[in-house]
């Protein structure tokens, strides 16, 4: 089921008024239910690998747990996480192996007679995957006991809000929080209203209506000139924002009303002085998760290569990182080009710190940040476009932009005549994302809730009004997926 | 909770009654406005229509058959209801809609086209229904569509409009009589004073071994029970294929197939069909602005010669 559907406008009252109505015993029924309804939405026979999953990492986790030896509860963690990264082998990189393995076979000569797969991508494979995985290696670390409550623990991997596109919790923070009574709070409930519907703002009025320019420029990047591929780059970026961490929003939010917590998954990202900052700020229970389970311990197994184990950690971290968003070379090039970024920044950092503090802060804030920010959006040519080739193609195109200037404009603004691009909606789109880029980084400096709460209740409720009319009056309800849930 | 839940149903109660009338005066407003969507919806729900002579098909009846040359050379009055990119069924829609607020015409021309008995899987211009929402041979003619029309754009206020704001400004305005669109159409007639363009060299160029068009059962039924109908209410029809561009002839793959359905028709109802794919008209590009429609002075050239035909046929 989709957020920005009208099946979870009904899905969502029912299932909290009905959480709060049930005594604390039954709630956990209730809610694996609702997931198990939510996921199947999508396509119900896709529950079942789910179900391996949680059957596999329930028992991993027990018998990780009972074993006295080291050796024994390795064994089995090394059993569960087989079995994840086997079932993401199967369904998610199978058949980009096997179109890799029949190139290479038909470039020496030979023929690869191993079927292709044809089933669609098991929505949200990778985030439920990587949770599960993240429980088994906790307790492997000691630093959480196996839950014995099989429904707890199917919940701990199935709640709904962040089942298809995270947070990716940890079972630290969720667990607990399963076995806590909650009860109703009007303060939790009024801001988790809140926050789904900023989410439901950035997601349905600015990033869909964003869609509506950078789809057809990705999908159909031979008929645009540079500056509209310049041009989709850049707006891709924001609708990748707006798209993502108004999922996160919307996940945080309809957790938030039952009395959940859920990780904060966005920080501000586009403030980022550097790449390395922007992982800090950008789909943070990802870089956590890999900073937890992949980096760490590289660097510690490897630290007498000084140096060279963190570059080798952070080679490998984005290499896996561009993977795990997708079975193809465009997200591998993703990932690798962050990584050279963050080796480049790591082994800079003296050098640029020199150079960059000759400058007055402001102006060092401000290039650092148009910097990274530019460097960001370049990478995601790759993950946005259909293939590496066609990334490859827009950059050429895109770096060709000053040949012919005059030429290039004039071709753009037959392309966004041919997009029905205004510069009245170039105009308001600026604004939108002007809008939201304010609202992100006043909320991270922690003020604008305090001013805004401590308002009349009728500034309070106008505002509301606002947003709540811009998302039903001028929101795309086209049913357009979130961009994360492919993975 | 009770806190919570009283203030949330207060939250969403307090705007319902302005939005509920500002979606009534936008409704009302569209009704009555000139914007060409909408003209010949308006004329037939307010009953305007009222046509002796009734012109019925898609853009090909809208652009060929101007109702001001029949009414003169006919001394009738007649009205054209072509609509824009459908193909029989929702023509027949707009039969139903103006069966159902009009006089009963006495002639009916069916303007045939290649795909009258095809079937489009999307909703083509579908703000032209929007004002129209509650009425149910609209809501039912529009379903199974792709993009078609939801019970929340139907029941919540002004929420079919998404994405249309404009609307809401205009049908406010026409609601107060500020309705600033000239009228262009006569009688739902519009000519298109247009010249040829490389419309047809990009089609040939896209399809160089032609385009087969694939007819829908459904619609068939529908066309059968069209027929009938003006049959047994002594309802005239006149089935007519007005000129389209020569050299397209050959591209339509299937076109004898199509045509010897239009004969049969014509034989099982007793109706005439009246075929005018060969006429002169057809051979000279300054008649038409692209294969299948003819500007203002082809059509015009056409309408007084139908009228000629149908006024022979009306003596016979």
């Amino acid at each position: 089921m989709l957020f920005n559907s009208s099946a979870f406008l009904i899905f969502f009252p029912v299932v909290t008024l009905l959480f709060f109505l049930l005594p604390h015993k039954l709630r956990w029924m209730l809610l694996l239910f609702a997931s198990c309804f939510f996921y199947m939405f999508f396509k119900p026979e896709y529950i079942l690998i789910l179900a391996f999953t949680i059957v596999v990492d329930y028992y991993a986790g027990i018998l990780i747990e009972k074993q006295e030896t080291h050796k024994r509860r390795r064994l089995y963690l090394l059993m569960s996480v087989i079995a994840n990264v086997g079932v993401l082998a199967v369904f998610k990189y199978y058949n980009f192996i096997n179109t890799n393995i029949t190139g290479l076979a038909t470039h020496f000569g030979f023929s690869n007679h191993m079927p292709i797969l044809r089933m669609a991508l098991p929505i949200g494979l990778s985030f439920h995957t990587f949770q599960a995985m993240s429980y088994t290696i906790e307790i492997y670390r000691g630093n959480q006991k196996a839950e014995r409550h099989f429904g707890i623990y199917a919940l701990y991997v199935m709640f709904y809000p962040q089942l298809v596109a995270g947070p990716i919790e940890r079972p630290q923070n969720m667990i607990h929080q399963f076995h806590e009574k909650k009860y109703f709070n009007y303060h939790n409930a009024v801001s988790g209203l809140r926050l789904m519907m900023w989410g439901m703002f950035k997601k349905v009025v600015v990033a869909d209506r964003l869609a509506y320019i950078t789809d057809p420029i990705f999908n159909n990047p031979h008929q645009y000139s540079s500056l509209s591929i310049i041009m989709a780059a850049v707006l891709f970026t924001f609708q990748i924002f707006c798209d993502f961490s108004g999922y996160s929003d919307l996940a945080l939010g309809s957790a938030r009303v039952m009395g959940y917590t859920l990780m904060t998954n966005f920080n501000d990202p586009f403030s980022s002085k550097s790449i390395t900052e922007f992982w800090r700020r950008w789909h943070i229970s990802l870089s956590t998760w890999f900073y937890d389970y992949v980096f760490n311990p590289i660097i510690t197994t490897l630290r007498h290569w000084g140096k060279a184990a963190v570059a080798l950690g952070l080679f490998v971290t984005f290499f896996l990182s561009g993977l795990w968003h997708g079975a193809g070379w465009k997200f591998i090039i993703y990932g690798v080009l962050h990584a050279v970024a963050m080796i480049y920044e790591f082994y800079t950092k003296k050098q640029r710190k020199k150079i960059f503090g000759l400058l007055p802060k402001w102006l060092n804030n401000g290039l650092s940040t148009v910097l990274a920010v530019t460097y960001v959006g370049f990478t995601w040519i790759f993950f946005r476009a259909n293939s590496a080739k066609d990334a490859l193609y827009m950059i050429k195109q895109a770096a060709g932009f000053f040949k012919g200037l005059k030429a290039n404009i004039h071709s753009w603004l037959g392309d966004m005549s041919g997009l029905e691009f205004g510069f009245s909606k170039m105009g308001i789109y600026l604004l939108l994302i002007i809008f939201v880029q304010f609202i992100t980084s006043y909320q991270r400096k922690e003020k604008l809730l305090p001013s805004f709460t401590s308002k009349k209740v009728y500034i309070r409720w106008a505002v509301y009004y606002t947003l709540v009319m811009c998302i039903i009056y001028t929101g795309v309800f086209e049913h357009k997926n979130f961009i994360y849930f492919q993975f | 909770m009770k806190k919570f839940i009283s203030r949330l149903v207060l939250f969403i109660l307090i705007p319902l009654p302005f939005l509920f009338v500002l979606n009534f005066i936008t409704d009302k407003g569209l009704h009555k406005s000139n914007l060409p969507l909408f003209t010949e919806w308006n004329d037939i729900y307010a009953s305007k229509a009222n046509a002796d002579v009734l012109i019925n098909g898609s853009s090909r009846a809208w652009v060929h058959v101007s109702p001001k040359i029949l009414d003169s050379a006919l001394n009738t009055n007649s009205y054209n209801i072509g609509i824009d990119g459908w193909h029989f069924k929702m023509q027949y829609t707009r039969f139903k809609v103006y069966m159902q607020h009009n006089k009963k015409p006495k002639l009916i021309i069916q303007s045939l086209d290649m795909t009258t008995l095809h079937n489009r899987s999307d909703l083509f211009q579908y703000q032209q229904f929007l004002p129209y929402l509650n009425d149910s041979i609209i809501w039912n003619a529009t379903m199974g569509y792709r993009g078609h029309f939801n019970d929340f754009q139907r029941y919540f206020p002004l929420y079919k409009y998404n994405q249309n704001l404009r609307f809401i400004k205009e049908g406010v305005l026409a609601y107060l009589n500020h309705d600033r669109n000239p009228h262009v159409k006569y009688k739902g007639y519009q000519g298109q004073d247009a010249t040829w363009s490389d419309a047809f060299e990009i089609f040939k160029k896209e399809n160089p071994n032609g385009s087969e068009v694939e007819v829908d059962r459904s619609t068939c039924e529908d066309f059968e029970a069209y027929l009938s109908y003006c049959k047994q209410n002594n309802i005239k029809v006149v089935l007519v294929y007005s000129p389209e561009y020569y050299q397209m002839k050959p591209l339509w793959t299937n076109r004898e197939q199509i045509f010897n359905r239009y004969r049969a028709y014509a034989k099982e109802f007793d109706i005439p069909f009246l075929d005018y794919s060969n006429d002169s008209l057809c051979f000279n590009t300054k008649y038409f602005y692209n294969s299948q429609h003819m500007n203002t002075t082809g059509s015009e050239i056409f309408s007084r010669q139908l009228a000629a035909d149908i006024k022979q046929y009306l003596q016979n």
